[in-house]
């Protein structure tokens, strides 16, 4: 089913914790809410429920307006970050108590708890109280719930942040082919970028409530429109370095303490028409930088090196800037020595210092 | 060994603190069963003081009488406190509606409210309405002073209670009602057994209201029975007296041995309140 937001905005008291947004997800589409803590993500998550109601806007489920539906009206399945399940019923009551709800017959009830239990493996676990089972175990149970009723709309709410790192990445694959196998247009809130990154068709970025960016995960990672899109995304997280651009010769140069980086090309086109002399912030990504002991656009001295097994990470310092780059494990430099960084030209980003918005895409 | 004798200070304390009252206890069970005590010590075993099981005491009603009214008391006003309270509870704890914090500052001061002083308000309220020396009055009354204690107790219950559960079966497909009843109330199932045994136990013991506001004999709770057994311008007879004590007692003992469990929730998960 076809979700549209209009401009939907939810305040409490003074606070604007959802402001002004809109929101297409298409039919089958797996969405991701991704944002600081604060952000408004899980407000928003839950004006979907039908648990806040809009201060103004409207949601549109297919054609209809569900702004006044009360959730059980719905037609969604949710999984909560706490699973949420209830204490006092074993597993299988659990994963029937929606359809019991709809007085369902015995029989049909009965067939569909054991499909589900089997999807997403918890058939041994049926007599059994929440209290007994892992954190694992408890998630499978709580999206099992969910799905039971054959939602048009599956909500969840930072489902893997209370599972170990294993784990995590295991059940981040089973949810996303589950999602795939299913077809039910999904939304999921979620602060970890990385999680955003692999599940999603597409993420929903905010900030204060308000949108910031909303596209397909490698074009918010390439082509990030704001500073804080550039500095949300990614892991290890981007470089920022403040520098002017600089025309010398009929050549341009982006310059700033310590680099002095010319370009050519149509890079170079493009950044000469944003003036000469304009301050602006570069970003790089760690891996968009290479190291070398000779020269190159920038002057660093190692601070401290990772090693992440598949690559180094080199923490290093261009004057005062920290820069973070990931170099082959073959790399060894020592501490405090002196090295040459190069940037790969067609994967820079400019941003305005005060507007914060990118300046070359 | 320095370590042992540590561990051995708690135990003394106890032991010495405790005593007088197991001593209490023990003269209680003696001296129901004697003529006569001298200290601890009995004279002339007897099972006369216990005559009172099978034949009533001089024109007092039978004790089974006695007994029927107290649960007749204490019974419907254990049901109540735990129903309204349950109700009233939840709405404290997770309604929002005008009036609320000061409804929840006027519980607690209401708890903190010295019952005695209202008695003879509550006289004139109860003959208002014809049910002064009724049952039903006494257990009204004993409801409203236990209402404040009971509503802030639970309330401190359903605090607990996380909304994702709540939110979780209003997905599913409850009501509000629905999601309460077979949700939530399940949950606070520990907390609503001790409201009800406490508040049970509160009305087996109760003295002062069924005192006042119950003048027949036959409809007088067990304590207001005891003591009219000491309140005769007659010679008062104390092995009767513990007899009678003893047999009002044994059921309470014997009931918080078996729920002591549920009843330690009151203290422990229940007090987390707050406005």
């Amino acid at each position: 089913m076809e979700i549209a937001l209009d401009n939907l905005s939810k305040h409490f008291g003074k606070v604007k914790a959802v402001d002004e947004v809109s929101i297409k997800v298409p039919d089958g589409e797996f969405v991701a809410l991704l944002g600081p803590s604060g952000c408004g993500k899980t407000t928003l998550l839950l004006m979907l429920a039908g648990i806040y109601k809009p201060t103004t806007g409207t949601i549109r489920f297919g054609e209809k307006v569900v702004n006044d539906l009360l959730p059980k009206d719905r037609k969604i399945g949710m999984v909560f970050q706490s699973y949420a399940l209830y204490p006092h019923m074993s597993v299988y009551e659990n994963i029937v108590f929606p359809l019991r709800l709809q007085r369902l017959p015995a029989n049909v009830v009965r067939d569909r708890a054991h499909k589900m239990a089997e999807l997403v493996q918890v058939q041994g676990l049926l007599d059994r109280k929440p209290g007994q089972l892992s954190g694992g175990q408890q998630q499978r149970v709580a999206l099992s719930r969910a799905l039971i009723k054959e939602p048009d709309l599956l909500l969840l709410d930072e489902p893997l942040s209370n599972l170990d790192a294993k784990l995590r990445i295991a059940m981040r694959a089973e949810i996303k082919r589950l999602q795939k196998d299913l077809g039910i247009t999904t939304i999921f809130v979620t602060h970890d970028q990385l999680e955003a990154m692999t599940m999603a068709d597409r993420i929903a970025l905010l900030n204060n409530g308000k949108l910031v960016a909303y596209s397909q995960p490698h074009d918010l990672y390439d082509r990030p429109k704001t500073l804080f899109a550039a500095e949300f995304i990614g892991s290890p997280p981007m470089n920022f370095l403040r520098i002017r651009i600089e025309e010398k010769d009929g050549g341009v140069a982006l310059a700033g303490e310590g680099i002095q980086m010319p370009l050519a090309g149509e890079i170079a086109q493009k950044v000469k028409s944003l003036g000469g002399g304009r301050e602006v912030i570069l970003g790089i990504r760690p891996e968009d930088i290479t190291v070398a002991t000779d020269s190159g656009d920038a002057k660093a001295e190692v601070y401290i090196i990772e090693p992440l097994g598949r690559d180094m990470l080199v923490d290093l310092h261009v004057q005062a800037t920290p820069v973070r780059v990931l170099a082959p494990p073959t790399f060894n430099a020592p501490i405090g020595a002196s090295v040459a960084l190069t940037m790969d030209r067609t994967k820079i980003h400019l941003f305005d210092p005060q507007t914060e918005q990118a300046l070359l895409n | 060994m320095p370590n042992r004798l540590r561990s051995a200070i708690p135990y003394v304390l106890l032991i010495l603190l405790t005593t007088p009252i197991l001593v209490g206890y023990l003269w209680l069970f003696i001296s129901s069963m004697s003529a006569r005590t001298y200290g601890l010590r009995p004279e002339g075993l007897t099972l006369e003081n216990w005559r009172f099981l099978v034949e009533p005491i001089r024109s007092r009603p039978s004790i089974w009488q006695v007994l029927l009214s107290t649960l007749a008391f204490a019974i419907p006003l254990g049901l109540l406190d735990v129903t309204i309270s349950s109700m009233a509870g939840y709405a404290l704890s997770r309604l929002r509606f005008p009036g609320r914090r000061m409804f929840l500052s006027f519980t607690i001061v209401l708890h903190a409210f010295p019952s005695a002083t209202l008695l003879i308000a509550i006289f004139f309220v109860l003959r208002a309405i014809k049910l002064y020396d009724s049952i039903l009055g006494v257990v009204l009354v004993s409801v409203s002073l236990g209402l404040p204690l009971g509503i802030w107790l639970m309330k401190g219950f359903y605090d607990n209670v996380s909304w994702d559960i709540e939110m979780a079966a209003l997905i599913d497909g409850c009501s509000r009602l629905r999601t309460w009843w077979s949700v939530v109330l399940p949950i606070i199932r520990p907390g609503l057994a001790a409201l009800l045994i406490f508040s049970f136990l509160g009305g087996w013991g109760a003295y002062i209201i069924p005192y006042t506001f119950l003048v027949t004999a036959t409809i007088q709770p067990i304590s207001v029975f005891l003591q009219s057994l000491t309140g005769d311008y007659t010679f008062v007879n104390y092995g009767v007296v513990t007899a009678v004590g003893l047999f009002q007692l044994l059921p309470v003992l014997l009931f918080y041995l078996f729920t002591q469990r549920y009843l330690l929730n009151l203290y422990s998960g229940g007090m987390k309140g707050g406005a």
